[in-house]
């Protein structure tokens, strides 16, 4: 049946979505800054990986630890040496900074990289599997499963590492956090770090399956956002189970309005939830 | 003739926590009532859920015979229900006149910023803040940003007022300073309900005392009966406390 | 306000009103955008600087009012039908958007509005039957000479220039004001303290949309041309708050001071950086935030003139 096409698709697209929404939304809980250069963080994952590839010959995959490396040490400076000097601020004040900084970096990548969407062309792919009806390209399997898996890797890091810890232990009470010896300010540069290794990685995950250009940053901003918010803000795994409805209904609202309305689906669904629980799904961060 | 204010089996729980079980209770005019209870006991709460910030899980609130259990703040303040916050709320950049001023255009609906000016002064001069009018609200002391709420609980022109430990971290001769203003508003023709853990303050002030503990209602009598109530005197901290700390008429 | 205030500012506006006898085009282009980006700030200070609510998504209502007024116009009714069109319809979205969107507060609020100009984007394109879609807009004009539309456009965003400042100084000195002042700097306080604040919100935010959508009609008119990724371009969203933060937010004057300043800066510094123009642009915005937090006032210019002028 046409419909399992569709499922498929749509949990592919999910375990993507997952990954490029999991670092915002740490970043977001923790920080309680809306990074807008995540989208920029993807763009230049992609492009990474890209450019492995083109030049160097290797695999997107493999870029996926690079981009990570790369972005990440990005995101550590970047807020060490920015971010950090206005977080105590308004939200007005935060959000215009990581504008003007992504209006920097959007430019420098357009005067770079040029406007055309680019998409790695693997010379050797994996192929397509058939299961039953259903067509599975076995490229974009794969980038789900590491994308799943980079989410896990992120959540046992949370959980048994002990920077992990101060990270969830700033998140909930930063004062207390302090109190106890952790250093803040390190820690948010290293989840700032962390968001963005991810942004990078799911960058190159996403490489060999769609095409991306500069002006795709704010978009995967966009989802991101609203992911978060179907997930719950600061939660990995809620920003695993998010990103896997936002694929679905992606995929399954493709068929039903066209897949350019994408983002309009998708805040549609988030007006009524705001609407039915007003209160509960973004005053209060899960875990 | 209809009580004033009236719970009828109020209960709010959060999550699964029942904050408040059960409580009835009537307040008269021209009363002054304390509320008493240990930490947790679901004080403020019940001031929360009497001025519409908590809506009431179930059960009736009724002011003067109509229900207000499901009225937003704003509404509630209007009808003249006004209360004072444990931890102080100013408008922390506007002036100490503009912050009296709030209450008197909006909750006591004066329509002109003129005439709100003019009232909010009077409320200054009463509670002894005309000499700061024109400082900003965050330049105040703590005992004086006390007596601001004070002031602007009073410019909505309330019949009932609710102080949350209004006495909270203010030394001996604030503290007497403050009650003076309390028996001031009170003879005014205000009701208050007062939240404290001095028990002298109450005692001294009060004619009836209600205790909660747990959410719940474990005593409303006299001031002076409330005391040796043994579920009051277990509920703190024992008889010798309690009689260290009442004071004698 | 005063005997030298009100002289200052009769001075200032004879000089506006006379700018068209100079002969020069494109001073008056330039005056032109700067009252439009004027109006979008001021629209945006009722909101962002009275309120506190951050709003990021101005160019919602800019482009909505663009399209709105675009596609009456170009249904051959008169201008100012259009232009009235988009003002209502501006309007009613800001209330219904209003009452879904003020329930949330920070972050929240500022990111849900960047996405409304994003999706609106989208549905524009892809309503290709009535808006053109990606191809655009045309809009028919009356074979005017250049300089008389010049004047004419001038003078009809100086009259919308003026209507918002006349609003904001009307909002800033009564019981609105008041009230958003007291929302913006303790909401639950302002609640107890008798303010409905739901209801001041939603007139915050529906004067706020009826500007931007006034300005955005007539900035179609203007142009001639419009697109979706015109119209609805996020930096139409985001400039009136740098304006805002140069000049002054949650002040009177500030916002035409500031957008003022920044257009200055524009025409004199970036606007030479052709293809760089976006970075230098985000690398002012950096440096302002990070320097500058009080804006101009920190230069004491804007607050000696705020002196000047304020009542």
């Amino acid at each position: 049946m046409i419909f399992f096409q569709y499922l498929a698709n749509g949990l592919i697209l999910g375990g993507l979505y997952a990954c490029i929404a999991a670092g915002f939304s740490l970043v977001w809980g923790v920080l309680s800054i809306i990074n807008l250069l995540h989208g920029s963080f993807i763009v230049l994952g992609f492009y990474i990986a890209f450019f492995s590839y083109t030049v160097l010959g290797i695999h997107p995959f493999l870029s996926v630890i690079t981009s990570a490396i790369v972005l990440g040490g990005i995101g550590y400076f970047v807020q060490l040496g920015l971010i950090n000097r206005v977080i105590t601020r308004s939200v007005l004040v935060t959000l215009i900074l990581t504008f003007g900084l992504e209006l920097m970096m959007n430019n420098a990548m357009l005067v770079s990289f040029s406007a055309d969407y680019k998409k790695v062309l693997l010379a050797h792919p994996l192929g397509i599997a058939h299961l039953g009806n259903v067509f599975i390209s076995l490229d974009r399997a794969a980038s789900t499963v590491i994308a799943f898996l980079l989410i896990l890797l992120l959540w046992l890091l949370l959980r048994l590492t002990s920077i992990g810890r101060a990270i969830v232990a700033v998140r909930f009470d930063r004062e207390a956090a302090m109190l106890m010896g952790i250093d803040v300010n390190r820690t948010y540069a290293i989840t700032f770090a962390l968001g963005a290794a991810m942004a990078g990685a799911a960058g190159s995950l996403l490489s060999a399956s769609f095409p991306v250009a500069p002006l795709s940053g704010p978009l995967f901003l966009s989802k991101a956002f609203v992911i978060c918010v179907l997930g719950g803000v600061g939660s990995v795994p809620g920003a695993a189970v998010g990103g896997l409805a936002f694929g679905l209904l992606e995929s399954f609202g493709a068929v039903l309005f066209g897949s350019e309305y994408a983002l309009t689906l998708a805040f549609v669904v988030l007006i009524i939830l705001l609407l039915v629980r007003p209160h509960g799904l973004l005053g209060v961060k899960g875990f | 003739m209809t009580a004033l204010l009236q719970l009828k089996n109020v209960s709010r729980s959060f999550g699964g926590v029942r904050a408040i079980h059960n409580v009835s209770l009537t307040l008269e005019p021209g009363q002054i009532v304390g509320l008493i209870g240990p930490n947790g006991a679901g004080k403020s709460t019940l001031v929360n859920i009497i001025t519409g910030v908590h809506p009431a899980s179930s059960g009736e609130i009724l002011h003067k015979g109509e229900p207000i259990q499901r009225l937003k703040p704003f509404q509630i303040s209007a009808r003249g229900i006004a209360r004072t916050f444990q931890v102080v709320q100013p408008f922390p950049a506007m002036t100490v006149v503009e912050n009296v001023m709030a209450g008197a255009m909006f909750a006591a609906g004066i329509a002109s910023m003129d005439d709100a000016r003019r009232v909010a002064m009077e409320h200054l001069a009463f509670t002894g803040l005309a000499a700061f009018a024109d400082r900003p609200a965050e330049q105040l002391t703590l005992a004086y940003r006390k007596r601001l709420e004070l002031a602007k609980s009073l410019a909505m022109n309330p019949h009932i007022l609710l102080l949350d430990e209004v006495n909270a971290g203010l030394n001996t001769t604030e503290v007497e300073q403050a009650l003076e203003l309390i028996r001031a508003i009170a003879a005014r023709g205000i009701s208050i309900v007062i939240i404290e853990h001095l028990l002298k303050v109450v005692t001294g002030l009060c004619s009836r005392i209600i205790v909660l503990h747990h959410g719940e209602l474990i005593a409303d009598d006299p001031a002076a009966d409330v005391i040796r109530d043994p579920r009051v005197i277990e509920a703190y901290l024992g008889s010798r406390f309690a009689e260290r700390q009442m004071v004698r008429p | 306000m005063t005997r030298p205030q009100l002289l200052i500012f009769v001075l200032v506006v004879a000089l506006l009103l006379a700018l068209p006898l100079l002969g020069n085009n494109y001073v008056l282009r330039l005056a032109t955008i700067t009252l439009m980006y004027a109006v979008l700030t001021m629209a945006w200070n009722v909101v962002g600087g009275f309120a506190g609510y951050p709003l990021f998504g101005i160019a919602a209502f800019f482009g909505l009012g663009a399209y709105s007024g675009a596609v009456v116009q170009s249904s051959g009714f008169p201008i100012a039908l259009a232009w009235i069109v988009a003002v209502v319809i501006g309007t009613a979205f800001a209330v219904v958007l209003g009452f879904i969107l003020l329930r949330l507060r920070g972050h929240a609020f500022a990111i849900a509005t960047l996405v409304i100009a994003e999706v609106l984007r989208e549905l524009t394109n892809g309503w290709t039957s009535l808006t053109g879609g990606g191809m655009g807009l045309n809009l028919p004009f009356f074979g005017w000479s250049p300089t008389a539309l010049a004047v004419f456009f001038f003078y009809v965003m100086l009259g919308l220039a003026a209507a918002a400042f006349v609003t904001t100084y009307i909002v800033a000195h009564n019981r609105l004001g008041f009230a958003l002042n007291c929302i913006r700097q303790n909401e639950d306080a302002a609640n107890i303290v008798g303010i409905d604040t739901t209801r001041y919100k939603i007139i915050a935010f529906t004067l706020s949309g009826a500007f931007a959508a006034a300005a955005g009609a007539v900035y179609a008119s203007w142009t001639g041309y419009i697109e979706p990724t015109d119209v609805y371009d996020v930096l139409f969203s985001i400039k009136p708050i740098i304006m805002a933060l140069l000049g002054g937010m949650g002040t009177v004057f500030g916002p035409i001071i500031g957008a003022v300043a920044f257009l200055a800066l524009d025409e004199l510094v970036w606007r030479n950086f052709l293809q760089l123009h976006t970075g230098v642009l985000g690398f002012l915005i950096v440096v302002l935030i990070l320097f500058l937090p009080s804006g101009l006032s920190a230069f004491r210019i804007s607050n000696l003139w705020r002196k000047a002028v304020s009542a």
